[in-house]
Parts: structure tokens; sequence; C-alpha cells
């Protein structure tokens, strides 16, 4: 968080355990929702006309029963302005209980690994470029 | 209801949040005390053929010991030549990464040597399988701006182990690859080849430079010939190096934070120094994973504040040099 406020352009350390010595899939797929909770800090408060909402604010109104929750402002700039917790789960306990069985979030990464790891296919080099690679690892033997 | 509310003719907005660690005093202090380090104390260089090469750049060498006194002008001119943008090509063209200024993004660790297995979890040692698995979901994971070689495939045959593992992470992603542990002199043009092989050809590298490696100087103040050997062969063709110092404060550095940042940036700029000496122009990359020696502990906790502190120092550090920056954090 620190080098990102910083304005680091490469934070490296995504997956890693024990100082360095050991990776973890489980951890790669958490930093992976931090990163993205980061990068929501480092984006900062935009100060625009549209996001003071000033207009919106008058048309609610204030008092007994007025609420945001139905405004189309809400729905315009929910994505830009909240980022979601992804694997950190923010229900209260009951639903957690309830979606999950009560996995917690280092078993519920390790199995999110799992599922993108037998569905991704990266694209491949070309057959000849991966002989040309090949050769060239056999030829340092 | 609608008000109107036209453009002002003046509105300073501000992009982004950030904190702000040195005042430009300090940086600069910082930068002079380094100066003073490169030129009065200097740097240890191991190879001949780069000890030559700071010699012809200007350098006082003194070939019985190694030592390299550099000029401060030396280090002035380095940081003007190396280009304060790099963009980390992908193979596919599609995440294509500009590091550059206070953009921020992310990527994996590397390299570790042992794993939790994903069907166990448990630790054990890392394999070429594993590599395979980083490279598949950082390809996958939109916040790995670029793949950096996550662990080490140590099932593979020692002297052809960091090729085995380029020819696994270049099969297995298409974003930009950083070789984490080049460890022969001999591979580093086969590393060069593949993406050659890969792009058409090894001219072609400098406008698709997709791949890149990482190179750590020795702390204190040492560069040896492995590190020199890199940067001089991937800056021949364009490909960027990240010359990262993992100095540790209180051990291989003064414990304070501001001497450990001294020592750091002695470190780092005499590889960039050396990097633009061999080729000027050649993309450098401004790395650290300086942090605390826990002197209680005797370990180095990267999840310590000091670890926070020295790498956004250093990420000031790269902006006030308008040097692309790869730091610890995550």
């Amino acid at each position: 968080m620190m080098a990102a406020l910083a304005g680091a352009n490469v934070i490296y350390g995504m997956g890693m355990l024990e100082m360095g010595v050991t990776f973890s899939y489980a951890q790669l797929l958490l930093d992976d929702a931090i990163a993205k909770m980061v990068q929501r800090v480092v984006s900062g408060v935009d100060v625009t006309d549209d996001l003071l909402a000033v207009d919106v604010i008058k048309e609610v109104g204030g008092g007994q029963g007025k609420q945001f929750l139905t405004c189309q402002h809400t729905v315009d700039f929910m994505r830009k302005e909240q980022v979601q917790g992804g694997l950190f789960d923010r229900s209260v306990r009951q639903t957690w209980m309830a979606n999950t069985g009560g996995k917690d979030v280092a078993e519920r990464a390790n199995d999110t690994a799992k599922e993108i790891l037998s569905n991704h296919k990266p694209e491949p080099l070309e057959k000849t470029v991966q002989k040309e690679i090949r050769r060239l690892v056999e030829s340092a033997e | 209801m609608m008000t109107v509310r036209n453009h002002r003719a003046s509105y300073l907005h501000k992009e982004g949040f950030s904190l702000s660690m040195f005042t430009p005093d300090e940086l600069q202090q910082i930068h002079l005390a380094t100066l003073e380090i490169l030129w009065e104390e200097g740097i240890h260089v191991n190879s001949k053929d780069a000890q030559d090469i700071f010699k012809d750049g200007g350098a006082m060498v003194d070939y019985s010991t190694g030592k390299v006194k550099i000029r401060p002008y030396m280090v002035e001119d380095a940081i003007k030549s190396a280009p304060s943008t790099i963009i980390m090509a992908s193979r596919d063209g599609k995440h294509d990464y500009v590091m550059d200024g206070s953009r921020v993004g992310f990527t994996t660790f590397g390299a570790g040597v042992s794993v939790i297995d994903l069907e166990t979890g448990n630790p054990r040692k890392s394999c070429k399988q594993d590599l395979i698995n980083t490279a598949i979901l950082g390809d996958y994971l939109d916040t790995v701006s670029v793949y950096s070689h996550a662990v080490s495939a140590q099932d593979c045959p020692t002297k052809s182990c960091d090729l085995h593992e380029a020819e696994t992470f270049l099969n297995n992603t298409t974003k930009h690859c950083m070789h984490i542990d080049l460890a022969h002199s001999g591979n580093i043009p086969k590393y060069i080849d593949m993406a050659a092989a890969i792009v058409g050809g090894r001219d072609k590298l400098y406008e698709r430079p997709i791949i890149s490696a990482l190179t750590c100087p020795q702390s204190p103040l040492q560069l040896h010939k492995i590190s020199t050997d890199i940067i001089a062969e991937l800056g021949r063709v364009g490909l960027p190096v990240n010359i990262l110092s993992m100095a540790l404060s209180g051990a291989t550095t003064p414990v304070s934070i501001a001497g450990t940042l001294v020592v750091h940036n002695a470190e780092v700029l005499a590889g960039i120094v050396f990097s633009q000496l061999a080729n000027r122009g050649a993309p450098v990359i401004y790395g650290s994973s300086t942090t605390s020696f826990d002197l209680q502990h005797g370990s180095a906790p990267v999840g310590s504040p000091e670890l926070g502190i020295c790498n956004a120092g250093v990420a000031a550090l790269a902006q006030f040099y308008n040097l692309p920056s790869y730091v610890a954090g995550t």
C-alpha cells in the first residue's frame, strides 16, 4: 500500500509468503483481491460536478425515508466509485456460513486457483517457435 | 430539475491519492550523499570487461582491488540518458504495460524455492509444474501487469535450469516476462534468442521487448560479473534490465533508513551508470527489495513497516530521477 501510494510502477510480491521463500497459489489470489482494492485507493477521490452530485443531493432531499439506493446516479457510478472485496467475503456470519459452509478465505482462494488452472488456456506459441526454444534449452545441457 | 454548471476558466484537478515521502531538499541531499559515496568510496566490480567499460567511461579503476570510483557527472549523464518510459511489451500485443511516472501496477513475486501444494496444503520444493501454474495464473489475473518468474524449477538440471524456466513461462503466458534468476552468463544469449524466435529476430526486440531480466548488486556496494553481463547483453538488444538492490538495513547497510537508501541508491545507480556506458539509451528499471534486517530474530521480514517505508522512499527516488520503478510491496 505504501509503495502504491508513492507511485511505484511495478510492485512485486504477489503470492509470496515466508520472506520470499515460499509461493502460495491461495496467497496469489488474495493478493489479486488486495491489489484491486489498493488500485481503488490509488485512484483517489475525483472532485467533479457529476461526482459532487449537488443536484442529486437536492433532488433526494433529507428526512425520514429518503435514500440514494434507487438513484440513477448510484447505478451510474457504483462500479467506478466502489470496489468489491472479491474473495474477501463482506457478508455477516450467517450469510457467509450459508453461502460457503464456513470455508475460510484461504480455502476459497485455493479453490479459485484450481478452477482457473483447469479452465484458463493461455495462447500457445507457434509450434516452430516452441521447437526453436526447446533447441536453445537443449543446447545448454 | 437541472442546474446549469458551466466550465470553470481554471480548475486544478488532482488525479489519484498519494503520499509524499520527502521534500525536494531531502531528495537532493540523498542524491548528493550517494554521489559522494560513489566517488569517494566507489563500488566493487569483479568483471574485467565491466572494469574496462567503467574506465573508458571516465571512472577511476583500481584493477588490483576491483574498486571503481564513479565521477558525479557520469551518474548525472546516466540518469539523463536512461529512458523515463519503458513499454514492457507482451507477446500478443494486448498486455503491453507502460512503466513511467507514478503509474501503479503489480507483479508476482520471484523467485520462491518452495510452494504450498494446491492439494495437500503443505509446503514442498518448487518444480517446473509450479512455474507453469504461476504463469497461467499470472496470464489470467488482471492485476498482474507483467509476469515475474515466480518460483524456481528445481527438478531441472542446474546448468540449464534458467533456460528451462524461461521456456516454461514463455510458453504459458502472453504477458511480458521478467527472468529473476539468470544464473549462467553463457545462457544469457540463449535467453535473448528465445525472445528473438518469438518476435522474428533480434533486431525486432527493440520494438517488441517482450522479456526482461532482474539482477541484484550485492550489498554493500558490489556489482558481480553475472550482473554486468546481464546488463550489457540485454541492453545491447534493447531489452529492459531491472537493477534491484536488496539492501538490509542494520546488516548490509546502516540501520537508519536514510543511510540505507544512500547505499541502495549507490548500488542501483552504479548499475545504471554501467548500463548507459555499455549501451547508451538502454532501458533500465530502478529496483528495490530493500528492507530492514531484524536484529533480534536474525531475519529479513518483508511484512515490516520498514519495508513499506523503504520501498515508498525508493519509488520517490525513482520519480526524482524520472526512471521507471519496480519495488517490493504486496
